[in-house]
């Protein structure tokens, strides 16, 4: 049981390793994988595109998903539900009012940098996460029904407030607010690549630091405070840890969706629920799935690209309706 | 060592209907004490108080003259372990992976046995005590009531606590596994623990326990060895349905509600 944990440790950091260089590697100016090292110590013919343009999309991409996928996992440990993520909790969506609204009423994106905006998406990514935890436990449980019916909810409340905020901004934030919004791992500077790298690794770390009590949260709130959990303490702390790592991500690159459902959801079928092995797997596998969906993301159409959000979601959505047709007896009797 | 201090306890501050009212006992380390009394007469609200789970609206519960809620979580559960009805786990955890859980409050003796404690058992041992090594490496969310039942009871046990509050630690169980889970409950006591076991089975609870606690409506009607707790008269008052009591060899009673048609014939033994 451990050796298998430690070898998909392993296999998904190998995997990873070779994904990053050979997508850092396909495009336009295509470079064989195997040249990269040289080049990059050479700074020969290609340096500039790998350093510039090729590299910081390709990093930003790991970050992001791994920050979602292990706050996804986080999530679904916390609210005992493997239905739990963030994208629809509206923890997405909540951060993304709260970036509109840093740009349309502190004036604009520029001001403070990337900081700024991540500041704000934090505070309505936190709001939206505490409204979901408030909305869906009922006396230590949690509703299933309420916890994604307050999802939906609350999705729409924040959809409605961008709407509004496009609506009252003028030209200049109009332009900056849709190319936010648009998102994508296009505008990934080395910037860009530490804030995220700096704010979603402390999120991370927070996560992972609780992955013990996590365990023992699962079992429900009474269970854990008679195993020696401190549960509201474990409940706020996890809570920013997770809004901090979706916030910074969601401030990078727009919603991402799925991310943080799919990747624990097949880790703790091939591998192991428990959570020191699943919040690390589930860093390296939400890398490796962002990585390798924008790859396709910016190929497929070339010289165009889709949104990497839609190749997630073309790959999530089916993969949570099968989740809910399997499930579907439980949530009843749950 | 465990006390109740006039305990009373109601959900909410609006709520009328008291879940206990007055109750002032006080727990030995040693004893293993069966807490017995109808659906609804607060067994399992007193568990939880004694646990520090919930908080009394009035009065108070201490541990060696210490208030509960002065405690940390982590000393509470050095101190005490719960055993729960049932657990709602959702995740597929291996049977072994839940019983190591229990270690969690133990972080630095995860690996030596605590010496404080009078349960010295190992998460090996304590799944070998209720039978569970066979399946050790199967999903507990896949186990049957009573399969996952004895893995909780093996998760208390390995939680190396002096005091064990068990919940119907015998619900679920064959006659066997009934028997073995409260002789080994009785076994811990005479080693030194103090263990409190909500029972729904009065016989099983005379059988095994010197201690009786009988609750009705909120209140202790009876304290006392099972001679003295299982009387006709006062389980007539309380389930509201006649009974027979007997003795066996050891003059411990056992008992049986009489049926309607034994009851226009047979008196009420007594």
């Amino acid at each position: 049981m451990q050796g298998r944990r430690q070898s998909i440790l392993w296999m998904l950091s190998g995997l990873l390793f070779v994904t990053l260089f050979v997508a850092a590697g396909t495009g336009a100016y295509s470079i064989p994988f195997w040249k990269i090292p040289s080049i990059l110590w050479t700074k020969s013919e290609g340096y500039t595109v790998l350093m510039y343009i090729r590299f910081p999309r390709v990093l930003l991409g790991a970050l992001v998903g791994a920050v979602l996928a292990v706050s996804g996992t986080s999530l679904q440990g916390l609210f005992r539900n493997p239905l739990a993520d963030p994208g629809l909790l509206g923890i997405n969506a909540g951060a993304g009012m709260g970036a509109a609204m840093w740009i349309v009423f502190a004036g604009h994106i520029s001001l403070f940098g990337m900081w700024g905006v991540s500041a704000a998406a934090f505070a309505g990514a936190w709001l939206v996460t505490w409204m979901a935890w408030r909305l869906s436990q009922v006396d230590g449980r949690v509703l299933v029904a309420t916890l994604l019916l307050a999802g939906i909810a609350l999705n729409s409340f924040a959809g409605a407030g961008i709407g509004l905020l496009t609506f009252l901004a003028d030209d200049q934030q109009l332009r900056s607010l849709t190319f936010w919004m648009l998102g994508g791992l296009g505008g990934g500077t080395w910037w860009t690549i530490l804030t995220v790298a700096l704010f979603g690794g402390l999120g991370i770390f927070l996560q992972l630091r609780l992955a013990q009590p996590l365990n023992l949260m699962t079992f429900g709130e009474a269970d854990a405070y008679h195993m020696g959990v401190n549960t509201e303490s474990l409940k706020r702390q996890m809570i920013l840890g997770v809004t901090l790592s979706v916030a910074v991500g969601v401030a990078a690159a727009g919603g991402i969706g799925f991310v943080g459902l799919v990747v624990p959801h097949l880790l703790r079928m091939f591998g192991s629920a428990e959570h020191r092995f699943l919040i690390r797997a589930s860093a390296l596998g939400g890398a490796l799935l962002v990585v390798l969906s924008d790859l396709f993301a910016r190929t497929i159409v070339a010289p165009a690209e889709l949104p990497v959000g839609i190749v997630t979601a073309l790959i999530g959505a089916p993969f949570l309706t099968w989740l809910l047709m399997r499930n579907k007896r439980k949530v009843l009797y749950a | 060592m465990l006390e109740l201090r006039d305990v009373h306890f109601r959900w909410h501050k609006q709520a009328t209907r008291w879940i206990l009212q007055g109750v002032e006992q006080s727990f030995e380390l040693g004893q293993f004490v069966g807490l017995v009394g109808p659906n609804g007469s607060g067994k399992s609200t007193l568990l939880r108080l004694l646990s520090g789970d919930l908080l009394p609206s009035k009065g108070e519960v201490c541990l060696s003259s210490r208030k509960l809620s002065a405690y940390s979580e982590r000393e509470l559960a050095r101190k005490r372990a719960f055993l729960h009805q049932k657990s709602a786990l959702q995740f597929p955890f291996t049977v072994e992976e839940v019983v190591q859980f229990a270690r969690y409050a133990h972080p630095l003796t995860a690996a030596k046995q605590d010496t404080t404690s009078f349960v010295k058992m190992t998460p090996k041992e304590a799944m070998e005590t209720t039978q569970v090594t066979a399946f050790s490496e199967r999903m507990y969310n896949a186990l049957s009531g009573g399969e996952a039942c004895r893995v909780d009871i093996a998760r208390v046990l390995a939680q190396q606590t002096p005091i064990l509050l068990l919940d119907e630690p015998t619900n679920h169980l064959d006659p066997r596994h009934q028997v073995s889970v409260l002789a080994l409950c009785q076994a811990l006591a005479e080693a030194g623990a103090l263990v409190i076991a909500a029972l729904h089975d009065l016989n099983l609870a005379a059988q095994y326990c010197d201690d009786m606690l009988l609750l009705h409506e909120g209140r202790v009607k009876r304290r006392g060895h099972p001679r003295q707790v299982l009387k006709a008269e006062l389980l007539e008052e309380i389930y509201q349905i006649p009974f027979g009591v007997h003795y066996d060899e050891q003059k411990r009673p056992f008992i049986r509600p009489l049926y309607s048609h034994e009851v226009q014939r047979v008196p009420l033994q007594t």
